[in-house]
């Protein structure tokens, strides 16, 4: 009888120690944390509600859903789509993998949705996009150019990236800026197509762009916005002498893309390091660095990136400035860049060119 | 006095075998103290500039940036210099016919080094070092700060695309303090 009796308890005991772990499992599974360390594969989607643990490497990319709570300390990877509302709890790196145990202090692209609250101290690299309403930390650092939306609150001390925009009406900042490849900002929340920019016709302006932001090359064969720089600009002499010599190489020989912009000397697919990874650029001539884009382009993550890492190049004086190009597909005869794209590439004051 | 020194983009590093830009990088990490202290002569001669002192703080870079804004001489290319550039074309562009002096690269060079001297100054994690992989990186051979998260500051570069973009009109004298002011803010912090 005790034997017996001393078996069922063994049982029970195996079949208990059995379960514990899968019904801690389950209770992790539907309401989390995530425990320590783990290493979320790619793609990822974490669910809601969730508790990410501490320290967590997030792969990329990564969708991470609402409402969701970022431990700390915690690196996030880039590229990252945080969803609204969200809380990144401080002290948050939100960056890129971490190749050695130190943390970073720098991401891209980064959106945080709205309405969301970054705790502090917490660093969001450029070119970040960041919602509106939503309350920003103090000693929350938000690297140029960043566009704020209209009712962020601020707080002291913040240092914010020049030139920053705050308050203005044509940043919305909705997540649709990055990761929603063939949306615009507008069309992100209803799946509506992006319009985007005809090639050599185009003289579409981004939206919320100021007229004074672009200017018109000559005839009909190109156009350049020269973003930010103004048509006054010094710069406008180099560009344009830049876009005539690769449009009459386009009407000279019918070639496409990377291979125009060798008419402009310089060195081909130079690399240059940036905190997010090498950047090839296409044509390094004059100190500008010239990309070439052929076909539609949209805001994709790679896109972005790109921008990110010029804009990067240019205020680290590295280069002088960037340039890009953008060249209609020789098979579709269709090329130009997207609103959004054009949109971001002017927040970046990166002036572009469309044959 | 060491021999002189000859500055990117005077210097094709392409061109150059390892154990070459091994020796270079000797040479120019030992020619730093020198190229510092011709910099301070340099600006200390300049009328307005006689009281500048190279203190490797932040704000020499302010005067330093005004010094170097009033010093940057271009001059024409020489013919075999235009054809070199052409041959490189692919079809026949126009191409600008001034460059900078080989004075105002050594300056600009200097000047990058200063700043490459503040910022090690402040952040002493940075060291000197050279990538001699992959083959075209744009610094490659070429002396350069690191320590920075996952990027280089290669001073010469710096020193000679400011030096360029205030020969033209695109750079202000201010540009000398947004640079020290923009890598300052990514060193890291020991």
């Amino acid at each position: 009888m005790a034997k017996a009796r001393a078996a069922i308890l063994l049982c029970a005991g195996i079949v208990s120690a059995l379960v514990a772990p899968v019904r801690a499992f389950a209770q992790q599974a539907q309401f989390g944390p995530i425990g320590r360390p783990v290493e979320i594969g790619r793609p990822a989607v974490i669910g809601t509600p969730v508790t990410i643990g501490q320290p967590v490497v997030i792969g990329t990319p990564v969708v991470i859903g609402q409402p969701t709570t970022i431990g700390q300390p915690t690196t996030v990877a880039k590229p990252i789509y945080v969803a609204r509302p969200t809380v990144v709890a401080r002290p948050t790196v939100v960056g890129r993998p971490v190749v050695a145990a130190r943390p970073r202090v720098a991401g891209y692209p980064v959106v945080v949705g709205r309405p969301a609250r970054i705790g502090v101290p917490v660093a969001v690299a450029r070119p970040a996009a960041v919602g509106t309403p939503m309350a920003v930390g103090s000693s929350v650092t938000v690297g140029r150019p960043t566009p704020i939306g209209r009712g962020t609150a601020v707080a002291r001390p913040t240092q914010i990236g020049t030139p920053a925009r705050v308050g203005t009406p044509t940043v919305t900042g909705r997540p649709a800026a990055v990761g929603a490849p063939a949306a615009s900002s507008t069309a992100a929340s209803t799946g509506q197509p992006a319009s985007i920019g005809q090639a050599s016709a185009s003289t579409a302006q981004p939206s919320g762009q100021t007229a004074s932001a672009v200017a018109g090359a000559s005839a009909s064969s190109y156009h350049i916005s020269y973003a930010k720089l103004g048509t006054s600009s010094p710069w406008r002499a180099s560009l344009q002498k830049a876009a005539s010599a690769v449009a009459a190489a386009i009407r000279g020989r019918g070639q496409a893309a990377e291979n125009e912009l060798k008419v402009l000397g310089g060195d081909s697919q130079v690399v240059f390091k940036t905190p997010w990874g090498r950047r090839v650029v296409d044509q390094l001539a004059d100190d500008i660095g010239n990309e070439a884009k052929s076909g539609l382009q949209y805001l994709t993550q790679s896109n972005a990136l790109q921008i990110a890492k010029d804009a990067y190049l240019r205020d680290t004086g590295h280069i002088a400035q960037s340039f890009w190009h953008f060249f209609k597909n020789s098979d579709t005869g269709q090329g130009g860049p997207s609103k959004p794209l054009m949109k971001a590439l002017d927040d970046a004051d990166i002036p572009y060119v469309i044959y | 006095m060491q021999k002189e020194i000859s500055f990117w983009p005077l210097i094709d590093f392409q061109k150059m075998s390892k154990r070459e830009i091994g020796d270079y990088f000797a040479e120019f990490t030992n020619a730093v103290p020198e190229q510092l202290q011709r910099l301070h002569i340099d600006v200390n001669r300049t009328p307005g500039f006689d009281t500048w002192r190279a203190d490797e703080t932040a704000d020499s870079l302010l005067d330093l940036g005004k010094w170097l804004s009033t010093h940057t001489e271009t001059r024409m290319r020489t013919p075999e210099e235009l054809n070199a550039i052409k041959s490189r074309l692919t079809m026949d562009v126009p191409i600008s016919r001034r460059d900078l002096t080989d004075l105002t690269i050594a300056r600009a060079a200097r000047v990058g080094i200063y700043l490459a001297a503040t910022l090690h100054r402040n952040h002493p994690d940075t060291k000197w070092t050279y990538h001699v992989t992959p083959r075209n990186l744009a610094d490659y051979g070429q002396p350069i700060l690191s320590g920075f998260p996952n990027v280089d500051f290669n001073p010469v570069r710096i020193g000679v695309v400011l030096a360029r973009g205030v020969a033209d009109g695109k750079r202000g004298a201010d540009r000398l303090a947004e640079l020290y002011a923009f890598w300052s803010r990514q060193a890291p912090t020991s």
